[in-house]
């Protein structure tokens, strides 16, 4: 019975060791394509930080409100994070590869799957990246706006503006990633229908003397109700 | 490709003025040959050209720059750009190109039948040896309040100029600064050329004219418009004279003409508290962006002014100041989109007005005058903060 057990295990550590042989090349290359990837994400890091900063791109985010530019300390640079976002998108390019050139079915589907995926990922990023910055500029906007307009709710105002752009973009990423595509536009839907509602809800029962004050001041002289001294004063002063 | 006035001769005119085309084009043209017959009065014999500046597109009008539109309309020259300051760089090269020893940029103000007050503009350039002269018109104790908090201050203490109007529209300029201001290709850089701070950056010789009341009040404006326009300038020739102003230790006197007569104010003064509800609704909303770029110190100084009273609101000279060059460095390191930086300041701005109307409407013109000089000297004791602050922008933790 050991003579035979013995010639079981022979056969399987042949079969185990065939194996090896026959699997060990696509093995090794895809240790050395991820050796190579993590090497080359490594050598896109560094070029692509060294190249935005030298463009100002750090500037322009900051501008745009995407950062407060409050600190400069390195691990807050936005060309430090896109940097760091094509690192990590090389490496999974390097892994989806690597799993092709493992040759398995199984695997060679993932790595498809993955290599297919990650470009749609990347201009979806690139969708939320730029709705984050429309949102942050937009908000300022609107709150600087609605302040220098004497509006008590230019906060709100200006948080309503920067939450529509952020949920805008963010359908806008998943319906190009392919992820609840439908959902997100339905979605979208529903919050501006929503926000519509609530504002027409809030001027009709809430503001409704405020937008008759406003309406009265766009009348013409003539028919426009007597001006409160406030304004008088305000154009007293000749600012130039 | 030049068309001769009537009053010019052979030679070309001494002087070229142009007038800015406002809103009403048919009063800017009335103006310009009411302007043109005062020059012919004020300088029998030396050639004098009033032309019209408008605002169309330069490339109409290539190869012919100065064209008369129709009989009995005036010489009209076209500046290229919609905002009136633009039109300085055309009238430069008109006078050049005529060999004129002076160029005014002026108003289409209306103005006295008596032509004393164009020599008294004009003379210093062509036998004073000047090269820039502005008019100083008597104003109000809240007339030009953008000019008296920020402009006059801050120029002052940058360049050492004590031009007390350095925001005006309207200039004198030499020939020899006409041709400098030409070759500077930086200063032609955006829309709104403001000739007065190149000119007291390079040594020129500047004056002042007081010409009395100013014929027209100015409009009402959008103030945080004004606001971006008028700092965006001056802080754009802030950073491109920085090598100049950070040697500038003390203010010099500028030469005057004329004399300064206190204007006359019959209206009560403004009330503060819509003034100082603006400011506490900015500070509500706004302090967020402001402590982009605004420190610690200042912003809790800002937070611990009383509101309360209106009347009894002040805003320290020290303080204001260092709000303006916060945001005056702030712009250079683009901390935030530059314009809305700039109309972010508008609640702090109307603050201050707040605290001044308060401060002066009880004073005489004297007393108000003496006012204004101290917050000029607040502006230059902080200079230092400012000086350090460009070199250093980032060396403050908010």
């Amino acid at each position: 019975m050991w003579t035979q057990v013995g010639i079981v295990l022979t056969e399987a550590f042949d079969r185990i060791a065939s194996a090896l042989v026959a699997d060990l090349p696509a093995l090794v290359a895809m240790f050395l394509v991820l050796a190579g990837a993590l090497l080359l994400a490594a050598v896109v890091r560094a070029l692509l930080y060294r190249g935005l900063s030298r463009v100002g791109f750090d500037r322009l985010a900051r501008e745009w409100g995407m950062t407060t530019g409050r600190s400069l300390a390195p691990r807050r640079e936005p060309s430090l994070l896109v940097a760091r976002g094509a690192f990590w998108f090389v490496v999974a390019t390097g892994v989806a590869v690597a799993l092709d050139v493992l040759g398995a079915t199984t695997t060679t589907a993932m790595g498809q799957t993955i290599l297919a995926f990650l470009p749609r990922l990347l201009v979806s990023a690139l969708i939320l990246l730029v709705g984050v910055g429309a949102a942050r500029f937009l908000e300022r906007s609107v709150l600087i706006g609605a302040v220098n307009r004497q509006i008590q709710a230019a906060h709100y105002l200006a948080l309503a503006v920067k939450w529509l752009v952020l949920v805008l973009a963010a359908a806008m990423a998943l319906e190009h990633v392919g992820v609840a595509g439908g959902l997100a536009s339905l979605t979208v839907g529903i919050v501006l229908g929503g926000v519509m509602l609530a504002a027409a809800l809030a001027v009709g029962l809430g503001a409704r003397d405020a937008v008759a004050r406003a309406l009265d001041r766009r009348l013409p002289p003539g028919e426009a109700p007597p001006a409160a001294n406030s304004s008088h004063d305000q154009q007293r002063i000749q600012h130039l | 490709m030049l068309l001769p006035s009537p009053t010019a001769e052979a030679a070309g005119p001494r002087v070229v003025v142009g007038v800015l085309a406002d809103d009403d084009p048919l009063a800017a043209s009335r103006a310009v040959l009411t302007l043109q017959s005062s020059l012919s009065q004020a300088f029998p014999g030396e050639g004098a050209l009033a032309v019209l500046l408008e605002g169309g597109p330069r490339d109409a009008a290539e190869g012919e720059p100065l064209r008369r539109a129709a009989e009995g309309d005036p010489p009209r020259l076209q500046a290229g750009a919609a905002s009136p300051a633009a039109a300085l760089p055309p009238l430069i090269e008109l006078a050049q190109e005529t060999k004129a020893t002076a160029c005014a940029l002026l108003e289409p103000l209306p103005r006295a039948a008596d032509t004393s007050w164009l020599r008294a503009l004009l003379d210093p350039v062509l036998t004073g040896g000047f090269d820039l002269v502005a008019p100083a018109y008597a104003r109000g104790r809240v007339d030009g309040v953008l000019g008296t908090g920020i402009v006059y201050p801050l120029t002052r203490a940058l360049f050492g100029s004590r031009l007390r109007q350095p925001l005006g529209a309207e200039v004198v300029v030499s020939a020899r600064l006409g041709e400098q201001l030409l070759r500077d290709d930086s200063w032609r850089v955006g829309g709104d050329l403001w000739a007065i701070a190149p000119a007291v950056a390079r040594d020129f010789r500047v004056a002042q004219v007081f010409l009395g009341p100013r014929p027209r009040a100015a409009r009402p404006v959008d103030v945080p418009a004004a606001l971006s326009r008028v700092l965006s300038v001056v802080f754009r020739e802030m950073e491109q004279q920085a090598h100049v102003w950070m040697r500038v230790r003390a203010p010099q006197p500028v030469t005057s003409f004329g004399e300064e007569v206190p204007a006359e104010e019959l209206a009560p003064p403004p009330d503060p508290a819509p003034l100082v509800a603006a400011f506490a609704l900015g500070w509500q909303d706004l302090r967020r962006l402001w402590s982009v770029v605004l420190p610690p110190r200042s912003l809790l100084a800002l937070q611990q002014i009383p509101r309360d009273p209106p009347a009894a609101f002040r805003m320290p000279d020290a303080l204001w100041a260092r709000v303006i060059y916060d945001f005056a460095v702030g712009w250079r390191i683009k901390a935030m989109d530059r314009d809305q930086l700039l109309r972010s300041l508008t609640p702090l701005y109307l603050g201050w007005v707040a605290g001044f109307v308060n401060e002066v409407s009880t004073l005489s013109a004297p007393e108000v005058e003496a006012r204004v000089e101290r917050l000029c000297v607040a502006f230059e004791q902080e200079k230092p903060y400012v000086i350090s602050r460009w070199r250093w922008p980032d060396r403050f933790t908010p």
